[in-house]
């Protein structure tokens, strides 16, 4: 199930596997990134979630070096370490190859987002047993308020064995005049743990 | 807003176990690069720099059972106690942070051979943060970051930071990265490694050498008592190429513009130009030919240049904080460290790189980093 802004925009029949779900997710965001199709599920998922927000990005008077990400989960890029271990373990069956080692690095998937979306401020990918409010609040605001980040995307990314779970948000700095809607919030550590945890 | 101060340090690598062992090793132009046949490692024989298995055990039988704590755990014991002698910090208080610095921390547990006795739950970056945690009975949970080859310097960024914001008065950074199969084998399959040691900006380089080790650096809003020398962060940026995962970009634009906002951050704190930079300059083709560009356009091309490759190898998520430690004793000690393996200068624009032990009298440095994933860090610091 896909939710934007607490919205249901998109949801498949339980237990789907996650190739499924993924292409069903970048058909619907009419998608033609080929790129897409050559990445790890953990940048898969980091991908297509930051693909429902992306209209942030494009803000205008915002440059690529002045949008930030700060992502994080619990078990770095421990599916395709699995997958690359799979290939080294046996002598007479070893095929390691740079394609499947470069996803062995947890902030690929910041990178490939990076790539899509020409992102070029500061991404950092953290690791935690479960989502750290109060860390990522600390780091966010100071990307906002001194280091000259306009935009945050901010939250966590987790694929392990066809387990997933995504959930992003974007954190901008709003005059006092612009019209609050029902989906700004305010960026407190409690609310950015309700929204990212859920 | 605080200033953020290095108060102390360590560096384990194959050169020793503390700080002083390791300067007074590159002082001398001594690289720890050796040819490595270890089967575990790797089928062929390899340059690389690896740690003294014997000394590790007797070094870490001082701490705790060596039985019960894997390589990388050890190697993290080991620095940080040794960099907290050095301190007087109290580490059982809330206001001390540790920041874990990794790519691939205990990925050796994968292979099911391996340290049967240690539960394979400790392959989690957390819960290895959290076993170092339970070692130092440190109150708050670590801070861990995973961010390829930049690790380091962003994980002193990220401490420098949150001390000048006030929300801690100490950070403990420790950066550590082992030599295991897992990672050799995946650089051989980019055909990454050098034949021989590696040659840091040299025409004739053609990879980079895998290394191990750990550093730990201690920064505190409080300075050290002893007012001489003391080193302090003035700035730091972390920046993306949004150009490929696997490879520099060829325009050295991320880069830039990590050392533009760095550099724009640190006017206030810096009295002169920058002394030297520590480059990242990890010997393959493209990455060296990258940091020149991006210097050139910075207006660094005089600006002398030490690389640290050729003494401890590519030792991956502990390289920036091992090369800032090194640094920062550049600085203290008046001792430029001379880039062994580079003689001639091999990337398309001039460069300045310091190739023989140089005495002079230094006031900062700029320290750089990039990555896979296109990420890049610059960071400033200076003796007041």
């Amino acid at each position: 199930m896909i939710f934007v802004n607490g919205k249901l925009v998109f949801s498949l029949k339980k237990n789907i596997q996650f190739s499924t779900f993924v292409k069903a997710a970048y058909r619907y965001n009419n998608m033609t990134y080929p790129k897409f199709f050559k990445m790890d599920n953990l940048s898969k998922l980091g991908l297509i979630t930051a693909e429902f927000l992306s209209d942030e990005f494009k803000t205008k008077n915002v440059l690529g070096e002045e949008i930030g990400i700060i992502l994080s989960n619990s078990t770095s890029s421990l599916d395709t370490d699995n997958n690359y271990q799979k290939t080294i373990s046996n002598n007479s069956d070893y095929f390691p190859s740079p394609s499947l080692f470069v996803y062995t690095l947890p902030n690929i998937v910041t990178g490939e987002i990076c790539i899509k979306h020409k992102i070029l401020g500061e991404s950092v990918f953290f690791v935690s047993k479960s989502f750290d409010a109060g860390y990522i609040h600390t780091l966010v605001s100071d990307l906002i308020l001194n280091q000259g980040i306009k935009i945050v995307l901010a939250g966590w990314v987790e694929y392990l064995d066809n387990e997933y779970v995504s959930s992003l948000c974007i954190v901008k700095n709003i005059s006092e005049k612009a019209e609050i809607t029902k989906e700004i919030i305010n960026f407190t550590i409690e609310n950015l743990k309700k929204i990212i945890t859920g | 807003m605080k200033n953020a101060y290095f108060i102390a340090d360590n560096i384990i690598s194959s050169l020793g176990f503390n700080t002083a062992e390791n300067i007074a090793a590159i002082e001398k132009q001594i690289s720890g690069i050796t040819l490595i046949y270890n089967v575990q490692l790797s089928a062929q024989s390899f340059y690389g720099s690896q740690v003294n298995s014997e000394r590790l055990k007797n070094e870490f039988q001082k701490h705790a059972d060596p039985n019960e704590f894997t390589r990388f755990e050890q190697f993290c014991i080991i620095s940080i106690s040794d960099a907290l002698k050095n301190s007087k910090i109290d580490i059982t208080n809330r206001n001390t942070l540790l920041i874990l610095s990794t790519t691939k921390g205990n990925i050796e547990l994968l292979n099911e051979n391996r340290l049967p006795e240690i539960s394979r739950e400790r392959v989690f970056l957390w819960k290895t943060a959290e076993e170092i945690q339970n070692y130092f009975k440190l109150k708050n949970t670590p801070l861990v970051l995973s961010n390829a080859c930049i690790s380091g310097v962003v994980a002193i960024i990220t401490a420098a930071r949150l001390i000048e914001r006030e929300k801690y008065k100490n950070v403990i950074v420790c950066g550590a990265d082992i030599l295991t199969k897992f990672v050799i084998s995946g650089f051989q399959s980019f055909l990454a490694l050098s034949s021989l040691p590696c040659k840091p900006f040299d025409k004739n380089r053609n990879g980079l050498n895998l290394g191990e080790g750990c550093g730990t650096v201690i920064l505190s809003s409080e300075p050290n008592q002893c007012p001489v020398n003391n080193i302090v962060y003035c700035g730091g940026s972390i920046s993306n190429d949004a150009s490929h995962i696997s490879g520099p970009s060829r325009t050295g634009e991320g880069l830039y513009l990590a050392m533009k906002k760095t550099a724009e951050q640190s006017r206030k704190k810096l009295k002169d130009e920058i002394g030297f930079i520590s480059v990242h300059g990890t010997a393959t083709p493209f990455n060296d030919e990258m940091e020149a560009i991006a210097f050139k356009k910075m207006g660094y091309s005089q600006i002398p240049l030490v690389g640290l490759k050729g003494y401890f190898g590519h030792t991956l998520g502990a390289a920036g904080v091992i090369e800032t430690i090194a640094a920062m004793h550049s600085l203290k000690r008046g001792i430029l460290h001379a880039t062994v393996g580079f003689e001639n200068s091999g990337v398309s624009v001039p460069i300045n790189v310091i190739s023989k032990t140089t005495e002079k009298e230094i006031n900062s440095c700029l320290k750089v980093a990039s990555g896979f994933g296109g990420c890049n860090a610059a960071a400033i610091f200076a003796k007041i």
